[in-house]
């Protein structure tokens, strides 16, 4: 789907970053409203075609950093519409100036809607810097 | 030929048309206000506070002051803020219980009030109870406050009809209905199907959706029945998911049922797709639902209400601006 959220949840300029603490991945909220983190999912994430575990995976946003499993009970946790989140892969590491395949599947659950899964799966060649 | 039948109700914009501008970061809360003012989108605005407003339902003297300023220089008419009822915020857990419902609409109601807002827009999910229980709230905000009326709901849905039951015991003038167009389609958008198609969904379970969603029967029945029918013919989770949503979209019924609550009616959002060459909407029957709220003697205001953005990077703007034009073509005989 030609989308926005499709086209932009990944950032080709500049959204895959190396640092200390891990791989950092940019991502945009697919969604036309700021949602609470609890009704956010990270269906699966891949680099380079290999699977990188879900405890491998933190999430940053606001200036807070939560493991995946966290996140079903924030939902007082805002994370506004225009921002971009992080995703940090703690075991993993992109030297600045490779090209590296991102995967990523995030699934939200808008939370005045019952029974909507909003699935947005894009894959990405990035940069890393 | 002159008509004794006179349109009262204004135009206006939800800033929700302009999600694609506003997502990709193109034009700031501030500018599409303005926008709407330069273009002659309004004079109703309507914004949505999850939306537009960082750290909502908190909103600062500042920005409120602000705001009304903006809204004063464009010569805007605040029309509703779209507040949300978020019960099923616990992944996993309990819905909100009503008391919780209560206090999380509640500054919600309150941030409208601040920013002048006369009506909130509210949802469904918040039940009749919570209502109930709001009211002492709106009345003494003097905000009005109503549910939208969405697909896959019709008015004859027992969640609505809930509604109208509270309505009728509790006769006050602050609580109404919001419909959304979207439940009175006709088709679903030419150009989201060719999306759909582009992205692989396989034709037999597009034709399948087509066929339940034309069909006879209650309309979430027919949500349900498409997502059974699709698993028995071992399609993918996925692709039944994505066109399910086209259930909760898009309904059809008939539009002459709004008469039936007409005096009700507080706001209306104009949903909308695409336009065909000669500018008419082709999902949406417009020729006869602006003559029926004007034979209905609506007097509120209409939203212009883009959804392209589930389908399409194109411009919101421009698509409201053909939505302004269609909507005066057709209103010309009554003014």
């Amino acid at each position: 789907m030609d989308t926005c959220f499709n086209a932009l949840l990944l950032d080709e300029a500049g959204g895959l970053r190396d640092s200390p603490q891990g791989a950092e991945i940019d991502v945009r909220l697919p969604w036309y409203r700021s949602l609470p983190v609890s009704v956010v999912e990270v269906g699966s994430l891949k680099v380079d075609d290999r699977d990188v575990a879900p405890g491998d995976i933190r999430f940053e946003v606001n200036g807070k950093s939560f493991g995946l499993q966290e996140l079903p009970a924030l939902s007082g946790e805002f994370w506004f519409v225009l921002d971009s989140a992080v995703l940090r892969l703690s075991g993993t590491r992109v030297a600045p100036g490779t090209d590296h395949d991102v995967e990523l599947q995030l699934n939200l659950y808008p939370p005045y809607v019952p029974h909507l899964k909003w699935v947005t799966k894009v894959r990405k060649t990035l940069r890393a810097r | 030929m002159s008509t004794p039948l006179k349109q009262q109700f204004k135009l206006g914009t939800t800033l929700f048309s302009f999600t694609n501008e506003f997502w990709q970061r193109e034009f700031t809360f501030e500018q599409l206000v303005a926008k709407v003012g330069e273009l002659g989108l309004g004079p109703g605005l309507e914004i949505i506070g999850f939306q537009s407003i960082r750290g909502f339902p908190e909103v600062s003297d500042d920005f409120a002051a602000r705001f009304r300023d903006l809204v004063a220089q464009h010569k805007l008419e605040l029309t509703s803020l779209a507040i949300n009822a978020d019960v099923w915020a616990r992944r996993g857990g309990a819905p909100l219980s009503v008391d919780e419902s209560v206090a999380y609409l509640d500054p919600q109601i309150r941030a409208a009030a601040k920013l002048g807002f006369p009506i909130v827009r509210s949802q469904l999910a918040a039940t009749p109870e919570v209502v109930e229980r709001l009211l002492p709230l709106v009345e003494k905000l003097g905000v009005r406050m109503g549910p939208e009326l969405h697909a896959p709901w019709t008015i004859d849905s027992p969640a609505i009809v809930a509604y109208r039951e509270l309505y009728e015991r509790l006769k006050s003038p602050l609580l109404g209905f919001i419909p959304d167009f979207g439940s009175c389609a006709k088709a679903w958008p030419a150009p989201y199907l060719r999306q759909l198609r582009e992205a692989g969904i396989p034709g037999e379970l597009l034709d399948l959706a087509m066929e339940i969603w034309n069909g006879e029967g209650d309309t979430q029945w027919k949500r349900d029945e498409f997502t059974r029918r699709a698993a028995a013919g071992k399609f993918e989770p996925a692709s039944i998911s994505r066109l399910g949503v086209l259930f909760s979209m898009l309904i059809k019924q008939d539009p002459r049922v709004w008469l039936r609550i007409m005096p009700q009616i507080i706001h209306v959002h104009c949903k909308f797709y695409d336009f065909d060459a000669e500018g008419n909407e082709t999902t949406v029957p417009y020729d006869k639902l602006f003559p029926i709220f004007v034979e209905g003697g609506y007097k509120g205001y209409m939203s212009s209400e883009w959804e392209g953005h589930m389908y399409s990077r194109g411009s919101g703007i421009e698509a409201v601006q053909k939505h302004h034009a269609l909507a005066k073509r057709i209103l010309a005989p009554y003014n």
